[in-house]
């Protein structure tokens, strides 16, 4: 245990000053001692003995469990929606029955095209982002270059860049009206090709360009966790090149798999993107075709087995990068450079694949705008669907963290519990967003609180915070983890229950955790469209909303400049959350 | 116990953010509309300002043009939200109303529009009409070799050169659910299977059709005037076709915009006067005039020149309950013998 002004504390002293923290509120101890709770070990134990300005309040019986019920319940909530788009499948006319399958089935032919196409981006979109995110990865976490950290950031938001957004920006480049397709059609018609951005390779290069960033950062923060002394024997074998062959890569090969099969599900259940290239994959016909038929039970039995495979699919994955995920922002302290020489291989790697997602398509939407006096018009045009989406994703977020927490935190140390959310967090990234609307237009377009609730912005909150919490879960549970068990064990033997500790220890040192889950939640939300388009009331649009609407329409410099309001409502969270942490980051 | 009511306070404050304010402070009407959003918004804009009555519209996407609003009113048959259906075609309005989800409302401004284009009970009324057009390339397709008919896409000589919007949605949908009513299954099964097998492009919607034919991409394409006429405006070297125009047991086909109350909508008051305000000769003339050129069919408003209608040109003569009876048929021999 630390020593302070040179007085050895026994462990017995210290589980009680612990204990003694542990039961005081927060504020009054931070206006008593100015100090964060695990500095308390270092203050003077006689002044934390009896403290004269502190209450020693009782612990609150049952709060724990209480609290553990409440975020069942949650959940439960948002699992509902998804539960009931799945289970229409085995209902006709109130009976339970096949029947919906055997339709499904009779269409076999159309579904193994679909699931061939399906497949076929999904890999390609996978392996392209793999391709591109590896060495990113390794750039920006084992290198040290110029500007590496301002690289790091744009890598960090790159991801949460709403997917209408991002095909609009490359229709801005390579569509019909795109500036590069009048050198770009010449170019393939020499090699004896159509030049057409619509259909499998354009859907491809875009949403793998979108996706190497995600995996840029999963691989990295992999790569750092490589144990030091494997890479230094190594070094003395043979050439870096040979040490990152050997030893690094393969350490990074199971959060590699975790990110492939991550880019796997989100490429799987994404719909503008495959809709306006005119890609005919599970997703969008799932859309199109409850929109023709509004036969929610046939669509489901068709989505159903592809969700259940790719849930399997990623849930095994996840399982086998395990020590990976929950090391994530256990440790935010200490060097992300490899090394002291500067490496302007990794910075030209780096400018490199960043320039093409999102530099080139963010450039070529400003380019595409003109004047900023579009951009001020399309703002005051666009200002309702933007005040809808920031308020819708404001509640979504704050709704899923508070949810996240306690879910995350019952989750620890209880393998049931943890088996249970890597599921629902497989079934709910693996299922395409239209079931989530359809299942919330069934469950809600009732008569009373439930058609309040329908007619309101609030359905697209709940269609957000049904599709995302188990991401802000998955984001809590690392930070939840990291906490050592000691401040627990101490604050328990004085007495606190389970519901202070969850909320007066743990909860201020997964800060952290728990602002990443919130900005990742509302910058999903912003862009969410799968959903939100079945289930917004009228006149009650979101901006992904507007932007998917006109998309088909080409890109004008009036959408080019929506397009930029979205990307700035989405980035300025993530850059204020990067440069906070930066702040509070030990030197 | 904080982190509880700061959480519920921040969330509070997040509702308001376009909630709906209480009723009785200022009337509401629910339009879903189809037409495209720039060309109905500012109409509705005009009429929330005339009438101090505050429009909630819902706008179709491109991607399931007219048919995902009237599954959304089909799906919503148990508590209609809805008060107008603005469709900007007419199969699927008769497709509601054949599904007993409309009400009848014969609104005074109506007189003015032809017999034709109205419900004879009142159930829908037809205004500001688009045709469905060939779009072709000048610089592609030289003067004279222009395709006569929608049947000529078919041919050889257009093979691998012609588009079309996919024909499950919107109006492309509606073309092909009159031609279905019109020649008969059988032959219109073969027309399209012939369209298919001379190599039809398949678009996503109207607009990236008549986009593709301007960009040298198509030499031609089926499409609707307002669509085309953009693209004639900015100059583009196209031209528009009115096919089968004085083709016998043919004609062009004309789909109007139609007006329906919806059964049951919360404000039916406020929706006969969002129905009157948009048959006034006011807004027929402003969807004249407004880059879309729609085709008035009220004949005190004048008809937009740019478009170039022909003097004597023939319509289709379609029968319209027909076509929307053969609407489902239609989609689905699309979706598994044309799609495919």
């Amino acid at each position: 245990m630390r020593q302070h002004a040179g007085q050895l504390t026994s462990g017995a002293q210290n589980a009680r000053i612990l204990a003694n923290a542990a039961t005081v509120r927060p504020s009054r101890r931070l206006r008593a001692f100015g100090r964060r709770p695990d500095e308390l070990v270092c203050m003077n134990p006689s002044e934390l003995e009896h403290p004269p300005d502190l209450d020693r309040r009782r612990p609150r019986a049952g709060a724990g469990r209480l609290a553990a019920a409440l975020a069942c319940a949650v959940a439960a909530i948002a699992l509902a929606p998804l539960l009931w788009g799945l289970g229409v499948a085995f209902v006709v006319d109130g009976h339970v029955s096949l029947a919906h399958f055997r339709e499904a089935l009779a269409g076999a032919e159309q579904f193994r095209g679909l699931l061939w196409n399906t497949t076929r981006v999904s890999v390609g979109t996978a392996a392209l982002a793999v391709m591109l995110g590896v060495p990113l990865g390794l750039a920006l976490f084992r290198c040290q270059f110029p500007l590496r950290r301002v690289l790091l950031a744009v890598a960090v938001a790159a991801p949460l860049v709403p997917m209408p957004v991002v095909v609009g920006a490359w229709l801005s480049v390579l569509g019909i009206q795109g500036w590069a397709t009048p050198a770009l059609k010449p170019a393939f018609a020499a090699f004896g090709m159509h030049y057409d951005v619509h259909g499998l390779a354009g859907a491809v290069w875009v949403m793998g360009a979108a996706y190497a960033p995600l995996v840029a950062l999963v691989v990295g923060s992999a790569a750092l966790r490589v144990p030091r002394c494997l890479e230094d024997d190594a070094r003395l074998d043979g050439s870096r090149f040979s040490v990152l062959r050997r030893v690094t890569l393969p350490h990074c090969l199971p959060a590699l798999m975790a990110a492939a099969a991550l880019v796997l599900a989100l490429n799987t259940v994404e719909l503008a993107v495959t809709d306006v290239l005119r890609v005919r994959t599970f997703s969008e016909v799932l859309y199109a075709d409850f929109q023709l038929t509004g036969d929610a039970g046939r669509m489901a039995a068709m989505a159903l087995p592809a969700t259940l495979l790719l849930a399997a699919a990623f849930a095994a994955a996840l399982a086998c990068a395990r020590s990976w995920w929950r090391g994530l922002l256990a440790s935010s302290e200490g060097s992300t450079a490899g090394g002291a020489r500067r490496s302007w291989l990794a910075f030209g790697v780096a400018a490199g694949v960043l320039a093409l997602h999102p530099g080139v398509p963010v450039a070529s939407l400003v380019v595409k705008l003109g004047s900023p006096a579009t951009l001020v018009s399309a703002a005051a045009s666009a200002w309702p669907e933007l005040r809808t989406g920031l308020g819708v994703s404001v509640l979504a977020a704050t709704l899923a963290v508070a949810a996240a927490f306690p879910l995350a935190a019952s989750a620890r140390g209880r393998r049931v519990v943890a088996v249970g959310v890597l599921t629902w967090l497989a079934v709910s990234l693996a299922a395409p967003a239209p079931l989530v609307g359809m299942g919330l237009t069934r469950l809600l377009n009732r008569p009373g609180l439930l058609g309040w609730i329908y007619d309101s912005p609030a359905v697209l909150a709940l269609a957000c915070f049904a599709r995302f919490l188990p991401i802000a879960v998955l984001a809590c549970i690392p930070a939840v983890n990291a906490i050592s068990r000691d401040l627990e064990a101490a604050a328990e033997l004085d007495g606190a229950g389970a519901w202070q500790r969850l909320v007066e220890i743990v909860a201020p040192l997964c800060w952290r955790g728990m602002a990443t889950a919130w900005v990742l939640v509302f910058a999903l939300s912003m862009g969410e469209l799968g959903a939100s388009v079945l289930v917004a009331p009228p006149g009650k649009a979101t901006l992904a909303i507007r932007v998917f609407t006109f998309l088909h329409y080409g890109v004008d410099d009036a959408l080019a400049a929506i397009c930029l309001l979205l990307l700035a409502s989405v980035a300025a969270p993530v850059l204020v959350l990067l440069c906070v942490v930066s702040w509070q980051r030990p030197r | 116990m904080r982190a509880i009511v700061l959480t519920g306070a921040i969330a509070c404050a997040a509702l308001p953010m376009g909630c709906r304010k209480p009723a009785g402070e200022r009337p509401e009407v629910v339009v879903y509309t189809a037409l495209d959003r720039g060309f109905s918004e500012p109409i509705l804009a005009k009429f929330t300002e005339r009438t101090g009555i505050v429009v909630r519209a819902k706008y179709d996407t491109e991607a399931t043009k007219t048919v995902g609003l009237v599954t959304a009113i089909r799906s919503e048959r148990g508590r209609p939200r809805c008060d107008v259906f603005w469709n900007n075609e007419i199969v699927n309005t008769l497709r509601l109303k054949s599904d007993g989800l409309l009400a009848p409302y014969k609104s005074p401004a109506a007189e003015a529009i032809p017999a034709a284009f109205r419900g004879p009970d009142g159930y829908w009324t037809g205004f500001a009409a688009r045709a469905r057009v060939i779009l072709v390339n000048t610089h592609l397709v030289p003067r004279g070799s222009e395709p006569k008919s929608v049947h000529e896409l078919s041919q050889p000589k257009w093979r691998g050169k012609a588009g079309m919007a996919k024909p499950l949605f919107g109006t492309t949908a509606s073309h092909v659910a009159c031609l279905f009513a019109t020649l008969g299954a059988p032959r219109a099964r073969q027309f399209m299977l012939g369209l298919k097998a001379n190599g039809i492009t398949i678009e996503a919607s109207n607009k990236s059709c008549a986009l593709m034919v301007a960009a040298g991409e198509l030499a031609a394409g089926l499409t609707d005037t307002d669509d085309a006429i953009i693209e004639v405006e900015k100059g583009k070297p196209v031209k528009i076709v009115f096919a089968d125009s004085g083709m016998p047991g043919s004609g062009v086909l004309v789909i109007p915009n139609t007006l329906a109350l919806v059964k049951g909508g919360p404000a039916p008051e406020a929706g006969k006067q969002l129905i009157d305000y948009l048959l006034s000769p006011e807004v027929e003339a402003a969807l004249a005039a407004c880059p879309s050129r729609q085709i008035p069919l009220n004949p005190a408003v004048a008809r937009p020149a740019e478009l170039g209608v022909p003097k004597n040109m023939k319509m289709m003569p379609v029968d319209l309950a027909k076509a929307a009876a053969a609407f489902d048929s239609a989609g689905q021999f699309v979706k598994e013998h044309f799609l495919k």
